[in-house]
């Protein structure tokens, strides 16, 4: 396949445990997306089934995870990974752990959209939530896109691009009068969920920085890390 | 002649035989194969199981039936003849006989032919002749009996292979059964001889006399003194001084070879070396005797001392020289054989070159070169042509390297040439004497292959 | 197998502590300069720089005939005993050409000590197995100084609770983790400031290894180790800093740390994590 940029290794075998992980990890990255897209429309359009599907999935999410963590730790005992494959490994390990968050915060979203229409909530306020959801969403691909082509300049792009906390923000500022103050707090959760998709869509990012360059940029102001990489340009 | 000819059918037999278990069992191979798996073994096994079936029951009859026709036609001959022409000796049969044979195989004979002889003849040629045509039939038969038989067998799970592995197998037993039944042989007559030769002198006047004296006598009564003492104290005495010159200089060359020469002047050294192993000892006995003795006698008379041109000395020496190959090329071996770890390891902790030599390379060696030594010094004892020479052939018991000695192996030679009866001590003393040598000799060659031996297992 | 740590009056604990194994100081022991390697016409070893510094250990790693072995060896000057081999360039052992003419050879290799691949006892007994170099070199004064020697080179190695019963035995007798742990410690008892291990555990089963590889990071407080190693695990276990090698080059020296997460090389990212060839 060679998919990796070092090129090959003399076991063909280890090609295909670390090719089995990277595809199992972009493939957890999709569904987690679609996820949560698919928990927002169903908040936003009040649609049960829809939201009951994506409840369903989780399990599939929850599944993806096991499996890449059980093929990392083989690979750990068999091969003693070094240099990049190393890299590669703790990566996705710890990428896991956010695109599983990623899904259970889809999974939060699709049930209190149940809970919505069981209890007969409008729908209304939550129209909103498109807004900040379209700016997530598109870092969490640009995120999977830079992980999928080891593209270290798009990895440093989602890392710095903070456009959906703007969003947040000017929805915050211009907040709708909801009388039900139960209805409040669930929109509030929903907004916060979807902030933390982004959150995690960077730390995603980080994490395939570290997997290309082997540069832990984490906690690090922009300055730093035009220092740590440099002829990478930082927007 | 004739059975020359039937050996030359035979074998053409046989290559016809082969062909046919060849073609067969290729022909069922083909067939074969619509059902199930070809044949066990590869062609060429059907083909030399069927040849060997052919001929080998053949030619062991072949065999068989040529040593034992000649002496039944002869106890059949001799027979007829002692009821027509009376009892004789042995003398006159084996006289007699000579003349029968002859005249049947048309050869003529001097005199006139008696009648008794010609039908003897007669009756000896009709013998032959029967005699010759049963075996042809007889070997055509089994020829062909063994061709049916092995040509029927070939079955596609038959296992040829194996059958023919199997005799390959004993042929080979057999082979080294020769060579082992040969040294039984050689053991064996030389212990009933040296027994019969204890019959006449008591082991205890041959192992321990001091005088060695064997006279000659008609009587076959034993004379004069059988001790071998004084051939022994010669053989150890020329031995020793061999020795003495082999081992310093053989193993200096083998250390010198091994450790210090350059790649290339070991390897003209080496072969150079191994020469003077390969000269014959009679030149060097030669050489001894015209060449180093007259020297060792002139240096002896000009610092004082009176040294014999044939000497103790003279043949240890030149036997020195002749074992010096020996000696050097076994150590050589020896030496390269002390694993270049070792060397390092000793270099690795500060040692020179000779520190190491001395303290590790030898030390590791020395089971091996022992070994060497002591094979060097049974063939000192076996060595016969150079003390031959230029010893001096004078066994008295004494302990001077510069007087004539004579060892265990001069006296064998002196005791069986010349005209003597086999049948009296003085010729079978040297069966003793052989005896003795063999046992020491093997004794030697024993405990020195043993000490080789257990110095290999070391490293490997 | 902690035996020096168990042993109180023992030199390595109290003296040194751990951090002076894990924080090198940065004075030079051995330093190579443009040193080229010829066996005959072919070079083996094209120009190297590399400084060693003292109580470090370094791991040379690199594909089967990149040199390493050969580079090992200029250290303590072995590759003399090869025929047909030419070292050019300057090595220095504490500011002193060790190809100098007037360097005596046989007292560099007593102050760089070397350890073989396959352990080679000598056939004598595990006493003076030790006792051969302490000997060569006069070290002991007495036969109670030369047990002396004896012991605390066996204590030193860890050998010595498992042989001080046997000790006339002979060296070839002990299973091959415990010969080649005598080799190092017949190497320690001359007392060198360096010990060269060439592959020292190629031959040994993983428990072995890992008692000499325990053993390696002991001695560290005292000497300065050169390893060579075909166990890259084994080079991120033991070693400070790693220098990769590659047909006669030096590729990349770095923290052993670095070389192992992020080597600076692509040649070293190849090697490591088994992409060559």
């Amino acid at each position: 396949m060679g998919r990796f940029p070092q090129g090959r290794h003399s076991s063909a075998q280890f090609d295909d445990e670390l090719n089995s992980i990277h595809s199992h990890l972009l493939e957890m990255g999709r569904l987690a997306m679609q996820q949560v897209q698919r928990a927002t429309t169903a908040l936003t359009t009040g649609d049960l089934t829809l939201a009951s599907r994506v409840l369903f999935d989780e399990a599939q999410v929850d599944r993806l995870e096991k499996i890449i963590d059980e093929e990392c730790a083989l690979v750990l005992a068999r091969r003693q990974p070094a240099a990049g494959d190393l890299r590669m490994l703790i990566a996705a390990s710890k990428g896991v752990a956010d695109l599983e968050r990623v899904g259970d915060e889809a999974a939060k979203l699709a049930s209190m959209a149940e809970d919505n229409v069981r209890s007969g909530t409008s729908v209304a306020p939550y129209t909103m939530l498109h807004q900040l959801s379209v700016p997530v969403l598109a870092l969490l691909e640009r995120s999977l896109e830079a992980l999928s082509r080891f593209d270290l300049q798009l990895a440093v792009e989602v890392t710095v691009d903070r456009r959906y906390r703007d969003v947040l923000g000017e929805l915050l500022a211009k907040w709708p009068k909801v009388a039900d103050r139960g209805a409040m707090i669930d929109l509030i959760w929903a907004l916060r969920s979807l902030e933390r998709v982004g959150d995690h869509a960077r730390n995603l990012s980080e994490q395939a920085i570290f997997c290309i360059s082997g540069k832990d940029i984490r906690h690090l102001s922009r300055d730093q890390l035009m220092d740590l990489l440099p002829g990478v340009s930082v927007p | 002649m004739t059975n020359w000819m039937l050996v030359a059918v035979l074998l053409g037999v046989m290559a016809v035989a082969y062909h046919l278990g060849l073609t067969r069992s290729r022909v069922m191979a083909r067939a074969g194969n619509a059902r199930r798996a070809a044949m066990h073994s590869r062609p060429g096994y059907y083909g030399a199981l069927v040849a060997l079936w052919c001929g080998l029951p053949a030619f062991l009859v072949f065999a068989v039936w040529n040593i034992a026709e000649p002496s039944l036609i002869r106890n059949a001959v001799v027979t007829m003849l002692s009821s027509e022409a009376g009892t004789m000796t042995s003398q006159q049969v084996g006289i007699a006989m000579q003349r029968i044979e002859s005249i049947a195989s048309g050869f003529g004979v001097a005199g006139d032919v008696t009648p008794v002889e010609a039908a003897a003849a007669a009756e000896m040629a009709r013998l032959q002749a029967i005699g010759f045509y049963t075996k042809i039939a007889l070997v055509m038969a089994i020829v062909l009996g063994g061709l049916v038989f092995a040509y029927r067998r070939i079955k596609p799970d038959f296992r040829a292979r194996n059958h023919v592995e199997q005799i390959v197998r004993i042929a080979m037993f057999l082979a080294s059964g020769v060579a082992i039944l040969t040294t039984v042989g050689i053991v064996l007559s030389m212990v009933s001889e040296t027994l019969r030769f204890f019959s006449f002198v008591s082991p205890l006047d041959f192992f321990f006399g001091t005088v060695w004296d064997p006279r000659f006598s008609t009587t076959g009564a034993a004379g004069g003194g059988y001790g071998i003492l004084p051939l022994l104290s010669g053989t150890l005495l020329v031995s020793v001084v061999a020795m003495t010159v082999a081992v310093p200089v053989g193993l200096m060359t083998a250390i010198f070879l091994a450790e210090y020469a350059t790649p290339r002047f070991r390897s003209i050294a080496k072969p150079v070396i191994e020469v003077l192993a390969g000269i014959p000892t009679i030149v060097y006995g030669v050489f001894a005797l015209i060449v180093v003795g007259p020297f060792f006698s002139s240096v002896g008379a000009a610092i004082g001392l009176e040294i014999r041109a044939t000497s103790a000395l003279t043949a240890g020496f030149v036997m020195g020289i002749m074992l010096i190959p020996f000696i050097s090329s076994l150590s050589d071996d020896i030496i390269t054989q002390v694993p270049r770890s070792l060397r390092d390891a000793s270099m690795g902790l500060g040692a020179t070159r000779s520190e190491t030599i001395r303290r590790v390379v030898l030390p590791a060696a020395l089971p091996g070169v022992v070994g060497a030594v002591l094979l060097a010094a049974s063939r000192a004892i076996g060595e016969t042509m150079i003390v031959v020479l230029a010893a001096g052939n004078s066994p008295v018991l004494q302990g001077n390297p510069f007087e004539a000695v004579s060892t265990v192996t001069v006296t064998i030679v002196n005791q069986l040439t010349g005209d003597q009866d086999f049948a009296s001590p003085q010729s079978l003393v040297a069966f003793a004497l052989g005896l003795t040598l063999f046992v020491i000799t093997l004794g030697l060659n024993v405990v020195a292959l043993y000490i080789v031996r257990k110095y290999r297992e070391q490293y490997d | 197998m902690n035996m020096a740590n168990s042993q109180p009056g023992s030199m390595m604990t109290n003296t040194l502590g751990k951090a002076a194994s894990q924080q090198m100081s940065r004075e030079v022991t051995v330093s190579a300069q443009d040193v080229k390697v010829y066996y005959g016409d072919t070079q083996a070893i094209k120009g190297i720089n590399l400084d060693i510094y003292r109580n470090e250990v370094i791991a040379f790693i690199g594909p089967s005939g990149c040199g390493k072995s050969t580079f090992l060896r200029v250290l303590n000057r072995m590759n003399d005993t090869i025929d047909g081999c030419r070292v050019e360039g300057k090595v220095t052992l504490d500011g002193e050409d060790i190809y100098d003419k007037s360097l005596d050879v046989v007292l560099l290799r007593a102050r760089v000590g070397m350890v073989f691949q396959k352990p080679n006892p000598f056939p004598k007994s595990i006493f003076e197995n030790i006792a051969y170099g302490p000997r060569l070199h006069g070290l002991a004064s007495s036969k109670t100084d030369l047990e002396g020697i004896v012991e605390s080179s066996l204590k030193r190695a860890g050998l010595w609770n498992e042989v001080k019963d046997r000790l006339d035995q002979p060296g070839t007798g002990l299973s091959g983790g415990q010969q080649q742990r005598l080799c190092i410690a017949r190497t320690i008892a001359v007392s060198p400031e360096m010990i060269l291990m060439d592959e020292p555990c190629s031959a040994l089963d993983p428990i072995a290894t890992a008692k000499v590889e325990e053993l390696i990071s002991e001695l560290s407080r005292e000497y300065t180790i050169a390893i060579v190693t075909h166990s890259m695990q084994q080079a991120a276990r033991v070693s400070h800093r790693t220098a990769y090698f590659h047909l006669g080059d030096l590729i990349e020296v770095n923290a052993t740390d670095k070389v192992f997460t992020q080597p600076e090389h692509e040649l070293t990212e190849a090697y490591i994590t088994g992409r060559f060839g």
